[in-house]
């Protein structure tokens, strides 16, 4: 669903979304690249309820993904509509990504 | 002019609770608060149960033995009470009485456990001494710097969202009326009773109130609203800081809470993860400014969440929601102020110390006072008469 | 890091105010959540792309000239991808505000002389069976998809609200090759011929006016029908949204007894009206006043855009909902404002055309906004949806019903903020920002009280949820 004419975008990089290697455009939101996607929902929260985006402006909280910058990285919750995608992202998200954090895996 | 048997001065968990324990008793009870039920450190504080001795207690070996007598009776009456409570409020106030730890990190710490552990043994305190290990399998996700931990199976946390509404409700039932919004401005004495002047916080009408007797219960304004019926009790506020995480799994059965440091630590049934301790924010001086609101103090703040990771390390993967004060009162000698003024016969005070977990219980005792007019024996070492010196020219 | 001013909020006010501060020699940071200067309004498309045509409508000319002039000025500093947490007060010290702020590299701490406040306004939320489906968002949000981003985030749409913005919504939904079922308007059509009892105002206003027919031609000329007097009744889908059920609604915004339409979409933008986002400004304990045409809880200030806290001076939609020129016309009077307060009265002669100027502005644009409110307010519609089922608070799951039974059984409770405490509503992660003033209205309604005096959520520390690791790492010392 992303908008060719009339529009000059950069060079793609590469993320991986779910296990899948995806070709996206710097200056594009995480947000973006998960509806070009086609997911409908990005997250499931602690009531077990489906979200997805509702502001894209960084006020809702309800498009919230598992992001690491890298392999190696902790993964972090961060709002997909204010994350601006990297080289290398690792981005879990869908219904079977819940919000509700992991605990207890560091001690 | 309306009239009551008792009107009581604050719509905190002590005014409320004490509400309908009057209330049940059949006597005529009017509660009124500046703001509404439970918005002060009633509503703020973050839950705890702690029926361990306190740090400071173990300090100060002088306060410790006049305490003692009078500390265990009093601590079984507050569990008892609160065992019974859920079913006698007849909703769900969130308590968990599966436990508390009290864990320390370091050799010195370690030592300070102990000892406090030993006076606790001796004067019939239910606690359970743990190793680093024990600790850890009996509360998985402890941090490994834990090294040992006093296990108290009492103690506990209930929800403070919760409980003083539901007091609130029942004392509400039993016929207890809650005034508006509305302000104390005067209070004093005539032909042996109480005229209570108040202003609506609303529109800013005044009133008069008769009573019989009046129960100061306005937490850390007691001392400024003891000053309108011309007392003085040495009581200071104190703002203290609580945080409070995202929803996580469950993983905190117990109470956690630190010897050496500041620190408490809990989780409620909705998974978020309350961090509180005792840490101070900035009390405001001119109401002006914010509306007297204190300030959190970031570095405070950070110390706080220090101490909260180092004990339980997952709390560093979560999201601090939301932190928020309270101003809480505390007396001059650190011990709670119950009972009735000798200069002032019917006014009664209910303030300062651990006033969530023993709130229940001073309500309790003091509607005992007010109903029988006989001090029960546990509130001996609370009465505002150790303060008469500061009375001696004061008075009704 | 010092600075005579921050501003949050690189829109329309931030900019317009930066411009005139650095012109006086002062040190401006502004700071946005956003990766680039605008705001909602003119969220430009990423760095290092071109986008033809972009915003090319005579209207967004002064404000694109302003962005332009500000993006250019290498005096501002800025700080994109950052998160306000908090701002605490020095008391009677200089600099007298510090500002914790955070990006994805942590948290860190600025201390500013003064505090320009232009944090704007989000998408005002309703609450109806089905609000929380994947699927539907603020109408304001699948723009900025659009507009910004450069995709059209869904394949089929239908816009429900009472602002009419959801025609440009619409317009610019179908320039970008998207699908749009219908548009739908809560209030009759005779509101809008209102307008025409206002001819001087539309004679003034004729660019945006034009502007806002031609959208209207374009949506019709492709066929998408423009409806009065109909609005949400539920969304319906599985998993997520897959049908708009419509009700029809009578002059007064009450359902009427005829039969409910169901049209197929996958997205629903909901469009009634904004909300001021004046958290900031409370959590310093400034004044605030309700509003709800103007947007729920807005930041009272005086003639010179100064709050009750002295030092914090706010500008743009959260003074009152008024579009972006007369934000920029806000943040230049804040500024001179500003200006007058750190050099003295005296000194300041010299602006009094200027400040003249932006005064007369200001009002003139005050004319529009009005025009645009007794247009646009949804006035009882957002109540009208309201079911017992229906979640208020979508991050709690707290719903109507749990509000009315909490309000009947707890009859001393009469404050946002303590029912707040008592049913978690507003305790979530997005920090209330959608159920407040849904909230604040049951409330007031309930308790037969002015929504002034229901109050707001008491605003806290952080202003939006803050990971704990971020602040172990903060080095107070360092700053």
């Amino acid at each position: 669903m992303r908008v060719e004419k009339g529009i000059n975008r950069p060079q793609p990089i590469s993320i991986t979304v779910n296990g899948v290697s995806q070709q996206v455009y710097p200056g594009e939101t995480l947000a973006t690249v998960l509806f070009s996607a086609g997911l409908q929902c990005f997250n499931q929260n602690r009531f077990e309820q489906r979200r997805a985006p509702l502001c894209n402006m960084g006020t809702c909280f309800e498009c919230l993904v598992s992001v690491k910058r890298s392999d190696n990285d902790r993964p972090q919750r961060l709002r997909a509509c204010m994350t601006d995608v990297e080289e290398g992202m690792v981005v879990e998200a869908g219904e079977g990504f819940s919000i509700t954090p992991p605990l207890g895996d560091r001690s | 002019m309306p009239r009551y048997d008792v009107v009581i001065v604050g719509a905190g968990v002590i005014g409320c609770a004490c509400a309908y324990y009057l209330a049940r008793a059949g006597v005529r009870v009017a509660v009124l608060d500046r703001n509404q039920v439970n918005s002060g450190a009633s509503g703020r504080n973050a839950g705890s149960l702690h029926f361990q001795l306190e740090y400071r207690l173990i300090q100060n070996q002088d306060l410790l033995d006049r305490q003692l007598p009078f500390l265990l009776p009093l601590t079984l009456a507050g569990i008892e009470q609160w065992r019974s409570l859920p079913e006698e409020l007849g909703v769900d106030i969130g308590l968990k009485m599966t436990g508390g730890l009290m864990v320390a990190e370091t050799p010195k710490q370690i030592a300070l456990l102990r000892k406090k552990s030993e006076i606790e043994t001796r004067c019939g305190l239910n606690v359970e001494w743990l190793s680093g290990d024990e600790a850890r399998q009996l509360q998985p996700g402890l941090s490994q710097s834990v090294q040992a931990a006093l296990f108290c199976p009492d103690e506990g946390h209930c929800n403070p969202r919760l409980l003083t509404p539901a007091y609130a409700r029942q004392a509400e039932a039993a016929g207890a009326k809650f005034l508006e919004p509305c302000e104390v401005v005067d209070l004093a004495r005539t032909g042996g009773k109480w005229l209570v002047r108040c202003r609506l916080v609303n529109g800013g009408a005044e009133e008069t109130i008769q009573a019989e007797s009046v129960v100061n219960a306005s937490g850390a304004w007691a001392s400024e609203l003891a000053l309108k019926a011309n007392l003085h009790l040495p009581l200071f506020p104190v703002a203290l800081m609580m945080s409070v995480t995202e929803a996580a799994p469950k993983v905190l059965k117990y109470l956690v809470q630190h010897v050496g440091r500041k620190l408490s630590l809990k989780q409620v049934s909705d998974g978020n993860i309350l961090v509180g301790g005792g840490w101070s924010a900035k009390l405001q001086t001119s109401a002006k400014q914010g509306a007297g609101k204190p300030e959190i103090r970031l570095d405070n703040l950070q110390k706080n969440l220090a101490a909260a990771c180092d004990v339980l390390p997952a709390v560093r993967d979560l999201n601090l929601i939301r932190t928020w004060t309270g101003i809480t009162g505390i007396t001059l000698d650190h011990l709670p102020v119950i009972g009735q003024f000798a200069e002032a016969p019917g006014f009664y005070v209910a303030a300062g110390g651990s006033g969530f977990t023993y709130g229940p219980t001073y309500a309790k005792l003091l509607s005992e006072y007010i109903l029988t007019n006989r001090q029960p024996e546990l509130l001996k070492p609370y009465s505002p008469d150790r303060f008469s010196d500061l009375n001696m020219f004061m008075g009704q | 890091m010092n600075y005579d001013v921050v501003i949050v909020g690189a829109g329309p006010a931030g900019i317009a105010a930066a411009n005139i501060l650095v012109e006086q020699s002062l040190s401006v940071l502004l700071i946005d959540e956003q990766a680039r200067a605008g705001g909602q309004i003119f969220r430009q498309p990423p760095k290092g792309w071109t986008v033809k045509n972009w915003l090319s409508s005579k209207i967004y000319r002064d404000g694109i000239n302003e962005l332009r002039k500000a993006e250019a000025n290498s005096l501002i500093r800025w700080r994109f991808r950052t998160t306000v947490a908090g701002i605490s007060r020095v008391a009677g010290a200089e600099p007298a505000f510090r500002v914790f702020a955070e990006d994805a590299n942590g948290v860190c701490e600025i201390e500013s002389r003064f505090l320009l406040l232009a944090t704007g306004c989000h998408d005002m939320s309703v609450s109806f069976p089905g609000a929380t489906l994947p699927g539907v968002m603020m109408a304001g949000g699948i723009q900025a998809f659009v507009k910004s981003q450069q995709i059209v985030p869904g394949e089929c749409f239908v816009l429900v609200g009472t602002h009419p913005l959801q025609i440009i919504v619409a317009d610019q939904i179908l320039k970008a090759g998207g699908k749009v079922a219908g548009v739908y308007f809560g209030q009759p059509l005779s509101r809008f011929l209102r307008a025409f009892k206002a001819p001087a105002t539309l004679f003034r206003f004729s660019g945006k006016f034009l502007f806002f027919l031609g959208c209207i031609c374009r949506v019709l000329l492709a066929g998408v029908g423009i409806h009065f007097g109909r609005t949400v009744r539920r969304a319906l889908g599985k998993e997520a949204l897959e049908q708009v059920e419509l009700m029809r609604l009578d002059s007064q915004g009450q359902p009427t007894a005829s039969a409910t339409q169901a049209v197929a979409a996958d997205r629903l933008g909901l469009c009634f009206s904004f909300i001021a986002s004046s958290e900031l400004a409370r959590q310093l304990g400034a004044t605030v006043r309700w509003s709800a045409p103007e947007g729920g809880f807005l930041v009272e200030h005086d003639q010179w855009m100064q709050s009750s806290v002295p030092g914090l001076f706010v500008a743009g939609e959260i003074t009152a909902v008024a579009g972006a020129d007369a934000a920029m016309e806000e943040g230049r009077l804040a500024a001179f404002g500003i200006i007058r307060k750190k050099m003295g009265a005296q000194q300041c002669t010299e602006f009094t055309t200027q400040i003249d100027a932006v005064t007369r502005r200001l009002q003139k644009h005050e004319q529009f906004s009005t025009l645009l409110r007794a247009l646009s307010d949804p006035e009882d519609i957002p109540k009208t949806l309201l079911k017992d089922e229906a979640i208020v608070c979508k991050c709690e799951q707290v719903s109507v019903g749990d509000i009315h039974s909490m309000l009947t059984d707890n009859q001393f409770v009469s404050t946002a903020s303590s029912l707040k405490l008592l049913t978690r509503a507003g305790m979530g992660l997005c920090q209330g920002r959608y159920c407040q003033h849904i909230l604040v209205r049951l409330i007031a309604e309930q308790r037969n009280i002015p929504e002034q005096q229901v109050g707001p959520y008491t605003a806290q520390f952080p202003s939006k949820p803050l990971a704990v690791a971020k602040i172990l790492e903060w080095s107070p010392e360092s700053q």
